[in-house]
Order: C-alpha cells, then structure tokens, then sequence
C-alpha cells in the first residue's frame, strides 16, 4: 500500500471511510480500509487527531476480531488479484498464504490450480512444492473437503505413476484417523487408475489386523472384489473364510456380519454359498449362543435360500 | 432412561431461539468470516430452526430475503456469500429460505434451473460447480430444488435415479459416489432423492436395518458403524426411515433423550454431543429431529424437503405440492 502523506483534513477522511466501511458491500473491503487507516495513523501522528484515528481503527470489525492485520491484507490482496484474473508464481504463492489463514477458502483452492496447472511446465520444481504444501494443510485438518478435491485433481493429473505417493499420503492420514472418509476414497479413486487392486486388498488386511470393526476397511475390501466382475466369483470363498476367521475372533462384529450378507448376495458365488453361511453363524453361535447379530443373519439367510 | 446429570431433560425452546438470533447478529466474529464462504446454508440451519421452534418473528425477514437474494450470480446459481463463486448447494439453500418466506416469486425459476441442469452429467450424476466434484449430495440438491421450483422437468430425471442407484452398496447403504462406504448423510440424500425421483423401488431393503443399526447403546444415532453418536443423524438417518415409513424402528425416547443431552441448557444451541460446544448446525439438525419424531411445542417437519410441514408458507407449499 502506498505510504499516505497527512491528509489536510483527517477527520472527514475518516468518516468518509467509515461510513464506507459500514454500508454492506463486502466484508473483505474493510480489510483494504483497514490498512488504509493505519497508514493514516501514521500520517497523522502527533497530530491532535492521532487518538481519534486509532479509536475509528479499532471499530473496524476485522482488526478487533483478532484477524490480524497482515491477514487481512493478505485476503484483500487475493481479492484484487481474482477481479484482474492473475496468473503468475506469485499469486500461486498468495493462494498459499491464504489456505494457510482459511483451509476451507474454495476460491484460493480453485485459482491455485489454475496456477499450478498454467505454469508447472516452466516451473518444474511446483511439482514437489505442492507435495509438502498438500502434506501440510492435511496436517492441520485432514478431513477438509476442499484438500481432498484437490488432491483428487492433483493425483489425476500426475496420473499412475505417481499413485503410490498418493497412497502413501492417504495412509498418513489413516494413520490419525483410521476411518477417515476422505482418505478411503481417495484411495479408491488412486487404486482405480492405476490397477492396484491386489496391494490394496492387502491393505484391507493389514488395517483389519489393526481393528477388525474397521467398517471402511471392509468397505473397501467389497470395492476391491467389485471392481473386478469376471474374477468375484473365484474370490467369494476365499473371502467368507476370511470373514468367518474375523467372527471368531470377535463375533459381535457387524461390518463383518454385512460383508458377510454382502457375499451372499453375489450372484457368481458358489452354488452352496446359503449352506456355508449358515454353517458359519452355527460355528459362531456355538461358541457364543447370546450374539445377536449371528441370529439375525442366520435369519436372513434362511429367508433368503432358494427353495 | 435417566437424564443426564445437570441437564433438566427438557428442551429449553427459548434460549436456542436465543443462540441463533445472537449468532444471526454477530458479524464482529472471527467465525463469521471463516464461515463466509457458506454463510447462505448456515443462514438456512437457521431460519428453519427458528421457524421449526415457532420464532420465525424474531429475525428480519426482509433482510434475510434481501442478503439471499444479493448471493445470485449472472449464471443463476448462487454463492455461500455475495461476491462468491456459485454452488449447488447455496442454491439449495437459497431456494429453501425463499420458499419459507414465501418469496420464491423474486427468483426466475427458469435461470435456476437452467443453472443446475448445466450441472448434470452424462451418467445422470451432477457436479457441484465449476470444479466437477461429483457426489450423491448433489444428486439431491438437484432435484429438491428443481422439485420446489417446479421444473423437475428441465432434469433427466431417471438418469439422476440411476445414477444414485449406482452408488449402492452390499450393505444396502449408500456413499458419495460408486463404491464408496456407506454413511448416514448420504444416505439420507439417496433416499430423498430416489422419493423425489418416484424410484424408492430401487432401494434394497438391507437399508432398513442398516439405519436401525446407526443407533448406539446410548440413545444417540452414528452415521457408520462402530463410530461416535452424533446429533447430525438425528436428522439424517431418521428422515430416511421416515420417508420409508420406518420410524418406529428407532427407540425414540432413547432419542430424544440424547439430543436433549446436547443442549447447551444455559446459553441455547445444541451440539455434536453431550458437553461438547454448540453450533447452529447442530442446533438445526437436532430439533428437526425432535420434529420429526413429535416432540411437543415444535412443528412438523418435511422429511424430503426439511422445511416446516406446519404453519406458514412452506407448510401451504409442500402440502398442496406433494
């Protein structure tokens, strides 16, 4: 912002700009006020307007909130620069600053890609820049919805060769929260492109090892099997012995007890799949005849048996 | 089942009324500019709240109507805030608070609409905006505000129904997209969308024990398996059973005891939890579940549209619409 020389008359500047800064238009413009009034605190200095100016300045809602000044001239400098539609190594590194103040901000997220994608070419070295930016921001909150679109864009356009680093962060995130929504899908979405299909059936494995009423984990265990038709029906068996080693471990287990009924319903399974479940939830109810969850699905299949 | 300690076991009507018209009025906040950019959803949670609590009179009207109206875009869609981006979901949320006004005539339903069949895709899915995120949530939003705005027709709606079928899981649940893992909130957003779509019959009734199953030992309803109660799916999964005449199928006393749990009995609002902090999320989404399931001095509430079945405008609209 350019340095303001003392106006001749500061008091009706300041009440010109307050009276702009509290009609509705924008919020963000009072950010620009802001900083204009601070520079007129400065001019004004010694002046006998000096303390009056400082109280017009903290009237400003976006100063006494806490939101610091730089802030906020970080924000009304991103503004400006959406209005002159700029593309340029700067401004990719302004739209950092402010996820940085706002991790939600939809508009930063958006132009920074537009910055990324407009100049990796020339600037080879954003690939890694963004790597430990997205890292960063998922470190604050990792189940923010603009981070994990964006990631989405970014592991699509590096496309399959970069898959397992986008697997390896989304593990990271599974690490803090091992159900996060975000980070399962992402994964689907990573495995899908680049046909990872066994490695993540064994990940299934490893997460259920850790906590075997995971129910993202079995989830995705059923998007793995699905997502290859002419080979579910060889894996059907496999998978309920599977499910039945996890019962005993835990019968009162209803992600398992769904996957289970889930089995059941694929049509290219083995022709005794009814009797095999059924011997599954006598083997468990002999073991603890109060588990509901058994009974129930034991139910269900009897429904369900062809006659 | 017993109160919690400290907590009277009654729903303290007037100070959540309270808490949302104080927080409608503080613009002095750091969360009012964090949560600029959906601000119009938050503004919706809460004039339905108010109107669900009977305290509609308590906000300016007008100046609601007026701020709504000033999010439109030149595309016809609307941005969470004035100066923003447009999103299908502030559209959603426009077009609700209009409708429960009554002012829906200040809109051209055709740019509306025109706006969001832009947004549907081949495979009958929509995005939501410029970006192209795809998710079920969208699937919804698209058809309960073309629904509302009375030009379901400008949609290919049985693509829309497809699509939403499409995401479908073994557990009979449904997810954001194909394949991903059942949760309550989209679910609810499935079901809604598959009511407004005429297609119910593509549910698989596996549904109705997997939401029967979201409720905890606790009285509190999760959104996944062997995850924390949260009041939010007061409203998500019982709307769902509601719309597919389940309701029962929930103990409701348990229920309702648990959001009442969540009052904040001194200060107003409702939260996540028992003791945790209040928001006007959760302060909306937990006494719509208290509406649906009758809870005395509250209105009825529409469990596809979630707008007030009783009393004013938007009552007279989906009762002689549905």
């Amino acid at each position: 912002m350019p340095r303001v020389s003392a106006p001749a008359n500061p008091e009706a500047l300041v009440n010109e700009l307050s009276q702009k800064v509290n009609t509705q238009k924008a919020e963000m413009e009072k950010a620009i006020v802001t900083s204009v009034l601070v520079q007129l605190r400065e001019a004004c200095k010694g002046l006998e307007t000096d303390n009056w100016i400082k109280a017009k300045a903290q009237a400003i809602p976006v100063v006494s909130i806490g939101y610091s000044l730089q802030d906020a001239e970080t924000l009304s400098c991103f503004y400006t620069v959406l209005e002159d539609s700029e593309i340029s190594l700067r401004v990719h590194h302004l739209t950092e600053e402010v996820i940085r103040i706002n991790q939600a901000h939809y508009s930063a997220w958006a132009w920074r890609w537009q910055c990324f994608e407009a100049l990796l070419s020339d600037h080879s070295e954003l690939l890694e820049q963004e790597l430990r930016f997205l890292q960063d921001i998922a470190t604050l909150n990792a189940k923010n919805y603009q981070l994990w679109n964006y990631r989405r864009r970014f592991a699509q356009f590096c496309r399959a060769d970069h898959a397992e680093a986008e697997l390896e962060f989304a593990h990271a995130c599974l690490v803090e929260d091992a159900k996060n929504y975000h980070a399962w899908a992402h994964r689907q979405a990573v495995v899908a492109m680049a046909g990872l299909w066994q490695a993540e059936l064994q990940y299934t494995g490893e997460v259920l090892e850790e906590d075997v009423r995971n129910n993202s984990a079995w989830s995705q265990r059923f998007f793995v099997l699905s997502a290859q038709p002419d080979r579910i029906g060889d894996r059907v068996l496999a998978e309920a012995n599977f499910t039945s080693q996890k019962l005993h471990l835990v019968p009162h287990n209803m992600s398992a007890w769904n996957y289970l009924l889930g089995l059941l319903k694929v049509s290219a399974g083995p022709a005794n799949m009814h009797q095999i479940c059924l011997d599954i939830c006598r083997q468990v109810l002999q073991g603890s005849p109060d588990c509901a969850p058994a009974k129930a699905s034991q139910a269900v299949i009897l429904q369900a048996q062809p006659q | 089942m017993d109160s919690e300690p400290g907590t009277s076991g009654r729903l303290v009507v007037d100070r959540h009324a309270r808490y949302i018209c104080t927080f409608a009025k503080a613009v002095d906040t750091l969360e009012f500019y964090l949560t600029e950019h959906f601000r119009l959803s938050g503004v919706y949670w809460g004039v339905t709240a108010l109107a669900l609590l009977g305290h509609l009179h308590n906000l300016d009207g007008e100046g609601i109507v007026k701020w709504v109206l000033s999010c439109q875009n030149a595309d016809g869609g609307f941005g969470g805030s004035p100066r923003h981006d447009s999103h299908i979901l502030y559209t959603l949320s426009a077009v609700q608070i209009l409708v429960l006004y009554d002012k829906l005539e200040l809109v051209d339903a055709d740019q509306v609409a025109s706006y969001i069949s832009k947004l549907q895709q081949s495979n009958g899915s929509f995005i939501g905006d410029s970006w192209g995120e795809v998710d079920t949530r969208f699937s919804y939003v698209a058809l309960c505000c073309c629904w509302l705005l009375d030009r379901l027709d400008r949609l290919n709606v049985r693509k829309a129904a497809q699509y939403v079928a499409s995401c479908r899981n073994f557990d009979g649940g449904f997810g954001c997209t194909p394949g991903n893992e059942s949760h309550a909130g989209q679910v609810f957003v499935c079901v809604a969308a598959l009511h407004i779509a005429d297609s119910l019959d593509l549910l698989d009734a596996d549904l109705l024990c997997w939401l029967s199953e979201r409720q905890t030992a606790g009285g509190g309803l999760n959104g996944r398996p062997e995850k924390l109660p949260d009041v939010c799916y007061s409203w998500w999964c019982l709307s769902a059973l509601s719309i597919l005449g389940r309701l029962h199928w929930i103990d409701q006393t348990a229920l309702q005891d648990f959001i009442l749990s969540c009052q904040d009995e001194d200060d107003g609002g409702i939260s996540d939890r028992p003791e945790d902090m209040v928001d006007v999320f959760h302060t909306f989404f937990g006494i719509a579940g208290l509406c649906l399931m009758g809870h005395p001095g509250l209105k009825a509430v529409d469990p596809t549209f979630a707008l007030p079945l009783e009393d004013g405008f938007a009552a007279n609209f989906l009762n002689e619409n549905e």
